[in-house]
């Protein structure tokens, strides 16, 4: 296949790839991981209050902001460059909407930038790589920038070569220093992810570990196998157990509509987007077992844009 | 001599304890109330409500109108669908600017989130523009 086709043209191929052909999206690295603990202020999560019995269903601030958020549907293996870019743009979308921060939702971001940081030529990526060029390097608006590049559409093939490449081209990076995450963190457990989703903080993790594409009498995706080697945001939790009368987690797939909704959803949820997962907590458990969970905290946003007038001038 | 000292003891009591009472001067009248000084009591009313209608559906609102960008595309589309083609536009000079300002001044004229302060500050000036068009 020439480099530039897309290796996946739908949902189910993807889920033929991850499930059935042993594609590697996620490939997990001590070696990444200690290079940026290492190099990182925090090595361990603490969260400035608990979530126990709440619930945190922060997704419908992202929705709020970008209406067309997670619809990105993923052409190539850069699954970790879409986790950490859903993780990173719903703390953002909290840190604007719940904590009023001076700064501007502008745009959803780019996943490029961060898949062609991956350090090969070949598919997948590792968690801790994608952190280390979002802290250290940084992130980019889905924009065009005229002369340098155009970001305004996902084009998984930009990443793809980028690392084939030898690495994003430093009028990329430049750009992308605007605007970095500020703090990165390994979550351990179920009750640290808890907690940083109640606190307003995305989560990504990568795994070997699949769901069932359809719901089950609990109204729930229980876990099935072979296993996927994939990366997803956690955006959400419900620990209150007023709907569900366990605890879940709502983890964001990047593979489009590949799976059925739960068809029982509360009516003061957020909508539930396409390609959601709605897991038992019991069953997210091994987003932290293999160690690469990630938390994003932080992140440095846009400056605010000002806008000509509010709407009135020349109109009445 | 005694009576003429004590009516001087009384006279400066007096004074002591008398105050004129300050003129309170009128409140300045709100730019918007001026620009529609020389409307109709109907032109009042069509600007007033319009702008109670939209305080009122940017108070319900918790989804749609998520940031200040996001509303002036909601406010200037409102007003073209409410007035373009009417009367309304231009007739009343300095009206758009009186409102803008108003607005401005309770949320800025950045593009950022509206969070529940934020957003109620907004709500108030539309109501502001609502009774000062009464």
């Amino acid at each position: 296949m020439p480099p530039d086709e897309p290796l996946f043209d739908s949902p189910e191929e993807l889920v033929r790839a991850y499930e059935a052909g042993g594609f590697q999206g996620y490939q997990p690295s001590e070696r990444d991981k200690e290079e940026f603990l290492s190099t990182n202020p925090v090595r361990a999560f603490t969260a400035p209050s608990s979530g126990e019995g709440k619930r945190a269903l922060i997704w419908g601030y992202t929705l709020a902001l970008d209406p067309g958020a997670y619809s990105e549907r993923q052409t190539v293996g850069d699954c970790v460059s879409h986790g950490s870019r859903n993780a990173r743009d719903l703390t953002r979308a909290v840190s604007l909407l719940v904590n009023g921060d001076p700064f501007s939702w502008h745009k959803r971001t780019a996943t490029e930038p961060t898949y062609g940081a991956r350090g090969h030529g070949g598919e997948g990526m590792s968690p801790a790589r994608a952190s280390k060029f979002e802290r250290d390097v940084g992130f980019c608006p889905r924009e065009e920038f005229p002369g340098i590049v155009d970001l305004s559409k996902y084009d998984g093939h930009l990443g793809a070569r980028w690392g084939r490449q030898g690495g994003v081209p430093t009028p990329v990076q430049e750009l992308c220093r605007r605007n970095k995450v500020g703090t990165i963190t390994l979550i351990r457990t179920v009750e640290e992810a808890r907690d940083a989703l109640y606190n307003g903080y995305g989560i990504h993790s990568g795994q070997m570990a699949a769901w069932s594409a359809r719901p089950n009498s609990q109204n729930i995706h229980g876990r099935s196998s072979p296993g996927w080697a994939h990366d997803m945001a956690t955006v959400g939790m419900d620990f209150s157990r007023t709907f569900w009368p366990f605890d879940v987690f709502f983890i964001q797939n990047s593979w489009g509509r590949w799976n059925t909704p739960v068809p029982d959803w509360p009516d003061d949820y957020p909508p539930q987007p396409a390609g959601m997962i709605v897991t038992k907590a019991d069953d997210w458990e091994v987003c932290v077992r293999g160690g690469d969970c990630w938390v994003y905290s932080d992140v440095q946003g846009f400056p605010p844009r000002p806008l000509p007038d509010l709407g009135s001038i020349g109109r009445i | 001599m005694k009576h003429i000292l004590a009516v001087l003891v009384a006279a400066s009591l007096v004074w002591s304890f008398y105050t004129p009472s300050p003129v309170t001067p009128p409140a300045p009248k709100s730019p918007v109330t001026q620009a529609l000084s020389p409307a109709t009591s109907q032109d009042k009313a069509r600007v007033a409500g319009f702008y109670a209608a939209l305080a009122d559906v940017v108070e319900r609102d918790d989804k749609t109108v998520s940031t200040v960008g996001v509303f002036r595309e909601l406010h200037g589309r409102s007003l073209d669908l409410a007035f373009k083609g009417t009367d309304l536009p231009g007739k009343y000079p300095g009206l758009d600017v009186a409102i803008n300002d108003l607005l401005v001044a309770a949320v800025g004229k950045d593009d950022v989130p509206l969070p529940p302060a934020k957003r109620q500050s907004l709500v108030q000036a539309l109501k502001d523009v609502a009774n000062a068009a009464r």
